[in-house]
């Protein structure tokens, strides 16, 4: 018997190597959030003053919207390959929402990261310590949810906007929060809080409804 | 009528359990209120074949992943001593990983080590170039007998396979007979669906036959 | 058991009854002493009589929301669809009540305040509120298997709940960072004239009886079509099949 933490560890090393094979996730959201802070520029600029107060906010919206593309990844595309019943079976409800949430963690801070780069660079916007902090707390709670919803919608949805829809309401808290962290001027600590509470509701929701969602 | 428990399986490599892998007592599946499987009672003891075969449409599919326990019955009880997989030919691997990395990733998950993995490919054929080969680019024969390598590495108590035939010439046919074979003799219990009772009866502990949704049993 | 059915089935269609002659009475008196009883605003004039109908669709809306979060996780426990309808309907009342009370408060707040909107934390939420419903129903209709649909819509009914009261503390919190113009005056508020209590309790109450009225024709209409599907008859069992090493039995 696999413990397990290594189960869920061996989840998450499967979906690195198939995205080492694929390169989709790169390939789809990497230009995509570039694009996006490019278009943000021309939309709400030219004059510096406003670019660097809306920069923080600019990065967490583009980590939500770039969230969507992220969860067909979760079932749907183990789905279209008949490898989601074998996963399913090898694995426990538990084990395998860690891993899935750990790599769409891990996806989610590349888009985080890339997106705070470029307001940095282009928006002179300012990066700071809690900054980060707020970009590792809550990038996890958006996870957490991107999984959810991606194990609940199936491939051929005849409503494409309904992820959307569901995702960024039930992200909102990450965003104000998460924008807070990365304001200047702002005391942090209790925004920290705030998207540590959120973390912790939306994992312990998605724990204890993750079982049902597998079921058919 | 020999005495079942005179006859052990050889040289088991997993400890069988004392009684039946797979027990379903009254299951019934229904699908948007139309019922489509049950209620069927079936007891399947440790390291023995089944192979249920009916036409399209007549229930092996629900059958065999109700019996996985991928779909939860709407009526009655399933209970199994153990780990259930349920594998289509084809099925069971991203294509974008190659064959080599489908393996490996599987046997981790289900607790073996890289040798049997890659004796797992060699059973059915899967060696060579073919191993570093991605998944996708496989042909429908190739992809089927990848299907029955992942069934041999899963570490299962309870193997389901889905038409594992289909695709499959008769050199392919003969490397799915090896791979059930060592499964039976692992102690392990495959439940075996096709459309005719075909090429593995000679095989069979049983043959089963589904219409509409009922499972009787076929005496031969 | 069908008679003892018709028993409670006429039971059910007397409280019925009496919850919509009661909502009929309750709205009837909500006019009068809305419209007509209660004076109109110092400040605020003729438009601060939205509030009777606005409060109440809103305290309505929250009270759906209540139920189908019972609802869902009812169904997430004993798989018993009629939870299911119960949670359905509530969130077809809710949502409606919800987008009403958004365009009640608009309307409200355009001649009071000069704005459509605010971004006050009870807005917000309320608006986060109608897009989970929206989600809710728009799960419902993705599958043919009304047991997937029932699970799918359970996890976005408890998924929101939970969510609902963050939504609203991150919005309060940032609505605090800077000090804003008063527009819907959070606390402070001078006190309510009787006349305008009053008729607003009749609100509640009216909305209350009202909603619980639709509620249960809507349920039996849910019920009665799930009653036609499921009267197929179960087949009789064949002998179990016990299949051992070497051959059947």
């Amino acid at each position: 018997m696999v413990s397990s933490p290594r189960l869920a560890w061996l989840v998450l090393r499967r979906e690195l190597a198939v995205e080492a094979a694929t390169r989709e996730t790169l390939v789809s959201v990497a230009p995509f959030v570039a694009a996006l802070v490019l278009l943000a520029g021309l939309a709400f600029g030219p004059r510096p003053a406003v670019l660097t107060a809306t920069g923080p906010g600019l990065v967490w919206l583009i980590v939500l919207v770039a969230a969507v593309p992220l969860a067909p990844g979760v079932a749907v595309a183990e789905q279209q390959d008949d490898a989601w019943d074998l996963l399913r079976s090898l694995t426990s409800p538990s084990t395998l929402l860690a891993g899935k949430v750990a790599a769409v963690w891990l996806w989610l801070l590349g888009s985080w990261g890339l997106a705070t780069v470029l307001a940095v660079a282009l928006f002179g916007a300012g990066a700071t310590a809690t900054g980060v902090a707020g970009g590792l707390v809550g990038t996890l709670g958006v996870a957490a949810v991107t999984v959810l919803l991606g194990t609940l919608l199936p491939a051929v949805t005849r409503r494409p906007g309904l992820l959307a829809v569901l995702l960024l309401p039930a992200t909102l808290p990450t965003l104000v929060a998460g924008t807070q962290t990365a304001t200047g001027g702002v005391p942090a600590a209790p925004w920290l809080g705030l998207l540590t509470v959120f973390d912790l509701l939306t994992l312990t929701v998605a724990w204890a409804v993750f079982p049902a969602l597998l079921e058919d | 009528m020999t005495d079942p428990t005179a006859i052990l399986p050889a040289a088991p490599a997993v400890t069988t359990p004392a009684g039946p892998t797979l027990a379903l007592t009254e299951v019934c599946r229904s699908f948007a209120d139309r019922r489509v499987l049950g209620p069927v009672s079936l007891q399947l003891d440790p390291g023995v074949l089944a192979v249920v075969h009916g036409v399209n449409g007549a229930g092996k599919t629900t059958l065999l992943r109700v019996a996985a326990g991928l779909l939860t019955p709407t009526g009655g009880v399933r209970s199994c001593a153990g780990r259930a997989v349920y594998l289509r030919p084809g099925g069971g691997a991203r294509a974008a990983l190659t064959v080599r990395q489908a393996l490996r990733h599987t046997a981790a998950l289900a607790g073996g080590r890289g040798v049997a993995a890659d004796a797992a490919a060699g059973r059915v054929g899967l060696t060579g170039e073919l191993l570093d080969r991605r998944v996708g680019q496989l042909s429908a024969g190739q992809r089927a007998r990848l299907s029955a390598a992942l069934a041999l590495i899963a570490n299962a108590a309870l193997v389901c396979l889905d038409e594992p035939a289909a695709h499959l010439d008769g050199d392919g046919v003969d490397q799915v007979h090896a791979a059930l074979t060592t499964l039976i003799d692992r102690g392990a219990s495959v439940l075996l669906a096709s459309l005719g009772p075909g090429e593995f009866s000679g095989l069979a502990d049983a043959v089963l036959r589904v219409e509409r949704g009922i499972v009787w049993e076929e005496s031969w | 058991m069908p008679a003892e059915q018709g028993t409670t089935d006429a039971r059910a269609a007397t409280v019925r009854r009496a919850l919509g002659v009661g909502a009929g009475v309750a709205v009837v008196a909500l006019l009068i002493q809305g419209l007509v009883l209660a004076p109109p605003d110092a400040v605020q004039g003729q438009a601060q009589r939205l509030m009777y109908v606005h409060v109440p669709t809103a305290w309505v809306a929250y009270l759906s929301f209540a139920t189908v979060l019972v609802a869902s996780v009812a169904y997430l426990w004993w798989r018993d669809l009629r939870w299911d309808a119960r949670a359905r309907a509530a969130a077809e009342i809710g949502t409606g009540l919800t987008a009403l009370t958004l365009a009640l408060g608009s309307l409200w707040g355009r001649p009071v305040w000069g704005v459509w909107w605010a971004w006050d934390p009870r807005v917000v939420s309320t608006a986060v509120l109608l897009l989970v419903y929206v989600g809710y129903l728009g799960v419902r209709g993705l599958s043919a298997d009304p047991h997937v649909n029932a699970r799918r819509a359970a996890v976005i009914g408890v998924l929101g709940f939970v969510e609902v009261p963050i939504v609203h503390f991150s919005v309060l919190w940032w609505r605090s960072l800077h000090q804003p113009p008063t527009v819907l005056r959070p606390g402070g508020a001078p006190p309510i004239a009787a006349p305008m209590l009053t008729a607003l309790l009749i609100g509640v109450a009216a909305l209350t009886l009202l909603a619980a009225w639709v509620y249960l024709r809507r349920l039996v209409q849910l019920t009665a079509r799930r009653a036609v599907l499921t009267a197929e008859p179960v087949p009789a069992a064949p002998a179990p099949i016990h299949v051992r090493a070497g051959g059947i039995r």
